[in-house]
């Protein structure tokens, strides 16, 4: 009907606009968008919460008895053997911290591009940041063996005037990741001020209280407060952005500047950036599409959100594709015969080289489905894709490290590597360390940034209304059909403009 | 550029057409300066003892325009892709700057013949031997190549990768230099067609299937960028190579043509077009951009360099090697200050976005920039290729002003011209309101 309507509008002669979709459905109110998200933090957690939280607990210690076996053992409980010296640890850690950077740049970067969908997921991608760069922290900190010498890493001057390589691009990765950790912790915090002063103030007297009052720093929403929380905001997201480049960048170094075949190649820090982007809006989805559902918050990360997200995973998905494609061309084009063998080995005939089909597969091939509209919107189908994004960006990082120094340039040593039960159990073992901190932080913290949220809702619009132009939505234009079980009780809300 | 809420009634009915009179001294200008530039090119062409210097001359002013065009198509399909609405006011611009793929393919059809290019491309000589001697010995040209390989093994490594490099086969560089401008042109025309005929229906569908269109053609454009230049600029050299060299080109592109954009909205604006539609904010828009793609190109730029002067490995240093010789040091000073830091610093102020003369000042030293970059990269390695016992070839550089004022004059002089053809916006594309009255 509306379809019908817009068409005899257009042949009229006159102007129709395309309306943008709505960020919050059903007309929600303000209240209504603080008591659902501060409700998540105020009951009791419902049941699916316990039982991802228990056995993320579980597995958190079976982390921290793999470290500590580590610690009493040696770093040898892991698999790597010469020549293959590095394996599941810098596999890890990379991967990690690939999630790591994604949370910050996808806040920081939809925040400058004014993208107004960012704000239902950017808090959770930020909390995500926070603790992947915790869980990538512990690798390389274990690596070094005796762990309580990692501050050897800090350039502090100690009783033997040992000073640290400052030519090395591992030492840049300890100063860019843990200046990267800092500012994204103040950039999440400050974004928390204004909701923890809300939760403060919705608070019984008691512990809790206090602790939102001590870290909402005095918070009364005053215009001023407001105006310097914004200039603040804005100032940290600018100065985020580069800093995310800048990390996985230099991450990416530690391979590129080396003249490995394989890991030297002039395309390295842009593809480790697309590659974080890539996983990083994956594993936002993997965990927001199941805090929607627990905690019914369907009307505030709707079908919109996913399907931008999901468009986004297919763009880097494919950029990634792009950058694998010209590694193995300039291999090729290099003429250079121990750049081109590395890359017959990794991808034709190696003893690994169904990593790199996985690697290929899960990240470019798979993200492929999303050229379609319904499979955008479908939940199942977008978990799935996601699950192989993920799976395939660690694969991706195995391809890189392990599969490389596995074919090294000196064909009498080389080894196939095989990873230990310690090398796999303290794997999974973040896994629960990522989940149970997710987990808490749903607990504790608003999982929405409230006051952002609210400020994309037409309410909050003061020109709302104001436009004189006729306007349809797009599916109504082109007569598509979102499906009813994307939204809740299966009932399409009404439009609004946002 | 008021505040008010501008609705679809406040805009003139069949949007604003340009009339080339308005502008006839600017027209006339490169009309000039591209009718002079062909004639001395014609000469310089002509001339066995210039051609050599001037087929690197026209590499670079054909080159250097190709970033232009390709800029246009990028953003035009980013906008689509992207489904964004600040830039429907400004998009038309960019859809005729793109449409130019094809009057470049033309001026650029003096690289595919032999006596300009055996200048320019080392490795198509060697290969022309091999066709000869595959000719006189009833073999293929690969196995000729190979043959002669045997006896020089420099030319190993064009044995290798004679499957992309090459002249002989279905997929030659003749053949691909054909596609990139048809891909370019066919992007182009399609986009600008599809808001054409929204022109005349009002149909939202064809928005819709712009944004199909675009996302569908990004990689392929991403892929000509990628090939266009490694075939004309990496094969100077045929045994450099670099992974980053798509995206360093593809960086340069979409930054000059954003230059090259504001450029022309305040030429507009000053002849009275536009002044309802482009306000501040879309100077402001503009202007992040700019400032985002010179931080952008620095980062890819850096990421490059830094990447093979740490790693030393002497196949890959050659490039920066004769880039960092003598004079040329400057130059690479100078692009680092002048492309990166300058315009970095200047930008970095909102004010000065939101100001149209210090931003079009800002565009125009881009666009210098561009220019400087862009003869970086070709020129040097002149004087070496032609056996030049110097760094500059001398007096080269008539031959380089004139090829730019040839290319850059000509394509100026029919941009312009094209223009009064069509609506400069799209006047019933339906985020134009949503455009024009746009806030950041």
């Amino acid at each position: 009907m509306a379809a019908t309507e817009s068409a005899s509008h257009q042949d009229s002669g006159a102007y129709t606009a395309l309306d943008r979709e709505p960020l919050v459905l059903n007309n929600r109110s303000f209240s209504w968008i603080t008591n659902r998200i501060c409700g998540i933090v105020e009951n009791k957690q419902p049941f699916g919460w316990w039982v991802l939280f228990i056995p993320s607990v579980i597995l958190t210690g079976i982390m921290a008895f793999c470290f500590v076996y580590l610690i009493a053992t040696g770093v040898g409980v892991w698999g790597q053997k010469q020549p293959v010296d590095w394996a599941w640890d810098i596999t890890n850690f990379v991967f990690w911290i690939g999630i790591g950077h994604a949370g910050t740049l996808i806040s920081a970067i939809l925040f400058l591009t004014r993208q107004r969908w960012r704000t239902s997921v950017n808090r959770a991608a930020e909390a995500m940041t926070i603790f992947a760069v915790m869980c990538a922290g512990l690798f390389p900190a274990f690596h070094v063996g005796r762990v309580w010498m990692v501050w050897f890493l800090a350039p502090i001057p100690n009783a033997n005037a040992i000073w640290q390589n400052f030519k090395s691009p591992l030492l840049w990765d300890v100063f860019a990741v843990s200046t990267y950790f800092t500012v994204s912790a103040i950039f999440w915090y400050l974004g928390l001020v204004p909701d923890l002063a809300t939760l403060r103030d919705r608070c019984k007297p008691g512990i809790r209280k206090m602790m939102y009052g001590i870290f909402s720093l005095g918070w009364r929403g005053a215009n001023r407060h407001w105006s310097h929380y914004e200039t603040a905001y804005m100032l940290l997201a600018a100065l985020s952005t580069p800093l995310v480049l800048s990390v996985h960048s230099v991450v990416s170094f530690d391979f590129a500047t080396s003249v490995v075949p394989g890991w030297h190649a002039t395309i390295f820090p842009p593809y480790f950036v697309a590659g974080a982007i890539f996983g990083g809006f994956a594993m936002v989805l993997t965990l927001m599409i199941p805090v929607r559902s627990i905690y019914g918050l369907h009307d505030l990360i709707t079908p919109k959100h996913i399907d931008n997200m999901a468009k986004i995973i297919l763009l880097t998905g494919t950029i990634v594709g792009y950058a694998y494609s010209m590694e193995f061309f300039m291999a090729y084009y290099g003429a250079n015969p121990f750049e081109l063998q590395t890359f017959k080995l990794r991808g034709l005939y190696g003893p690994s080289t169904w990593y790199y089909y996985a690697m290929f597969g899960c990240n470019v091939f798979a993200p492929q489905i999303f050229w379609i509209k319904k499979m955008r919107t479908n939940l199942i189908a977008v978990m799935i894709v996601c699950m192989f994004v993920n799976a395939g960006m660690w694969y991706e990082r195995y391809v890189i490290i392990v599969t490389t120094l596995e074919r090294h340039l000196t064909p009498g040593s080389w080894r196939v590597f095989h990873a230990t039960w310690v090398d796999i159990t303290t794997f999974i073992g973040t896994f629960g360390f990522f989940m149970m901190n997710f987990l808490l932080f749903l607990r504790f913290l608003p999982v929405i940034a409230i006051g952002e949220v609210k400020g994309v809702t037409p309410a909050a619009d003061p020109h709302a209304g104001e436009s004189h132009e006729h306007g349809v939505q797009e599916d109504d234009a082109m007569g598509y059909e979102t499906p009813a079980s994307t939204y809740p009780g299966g009932v399409k809300p009404a439009a609004t403009a946002a | 550029m008021s505040d008010h809420h501008v609705s679809f009634k406040d805009l003139p009915a069949g949007g604003e057409k340009f009339e080339p009179a308005k502008a006839s001294k600017l027209i006339g200008l490169f009309g000039a300066l591209g009718g002079l530039g062909i004639l001395g090119s014609l000469y310089f062409f002509l001339n066995s003892a210039t051609r050599p210097a001037f087929s690197y001359s026209w590499l670079f002013a054909i080159f250097f325009c190709f970033t232009f065009v390709c800029g246009g198509c990028f953003w035009i399909l980013l906008h689509n892709a992207s489904n964004s609405s600040w830039g429907v006011v400004i998009r038309r611009l960019f859809e005729n700057l793109g449409v130019l793929a094809i009057p470049l393919g033309l001026l650029a059809a003096p690289l595919l013949f032999k006596p300009v290019n055996e200048h320019l491309y080392e490795w198509m000589n060697h290969h022309r031997t091999a066709a000869a001697h595959a000719a006189e010995h009833h073999t293929t040209v690969a196995e000729a190549l190979h043959h002669m390989s045997l006896e020089n093994p420099h030319l190993h490594p064009l044995v290798e990768k004679f499957g992309y490099l090459n002249n002989s086969t279905w997929f030659s560089w003749t053949t691909r230099f054909v596609a990139y401008f048809g891909i370019l042109g066919f992007i182009a025309f399609t986009l600008r067609n599809k808001f054409l005929c929204q022109e005349k229906d009002g149909a939202i569908k064809h928005t819709i299937r712009a944004r199909q269109f675009a996302c569908i053609t990004l990689f392929p454009f991403a892929l000509t960028v990628t090939f266009a230049a490694v075939d004309w600029l990496m094969g100077l050299d045929y045994l450099w190579f670099s992974t980053m060299w798509g995206v360093y080109i593809f960086a340069g592109c979409a930054w000059s043509s954003m230059a090259l954009m504001l450029l022309l909205v305040s030429y507009l604006r000053g002849l009275g077009y536009l002044q309802k539609v482009v306000t501040m904010e879309h100077y402001h828009l503009m202007g992040k951009l700019l400032f985002a793609f010179t931080v952008f190109w620095a980062y890819i730029a850096f990421s490059q360099y830094f990447l093979i002067w740490y790693a030393n490995i002497p196949e890959e240093t050659r490039f920066y090697f004769i880039r960092n010789t003598e004079g040329w040091r400057w130059v690479s000073i100078f692009i680092v200050i002048g492309h990166f830091i300058a315009p970095f610093v200047v930008l970095l102020s909102q004010p000065r976005k939101k100001n149209p003369k210090v931003i079009c000042a800002i565009a125009l030293w881009v666009i210098l920039m561009h220019l400087v970059d862009i003869y970086w990269n070709v020129v040097p390695e002149r004087a070496p290729s032609l056996g030049v016992d110097s760094v500059l070839v001398p007096n080269a550089w008539v031959g380089d002003i004139v090829a730019l004022c040839a290319v850059a004059g000509t394509l100026g002089y029919l941009y312009l011209r094209s223009l009064g053809a069509n609506s400069l916006y799209a006047w019933r594309d339906p985020r134009l309101i949503e455009s024009i009255n746009v806030k950041n």
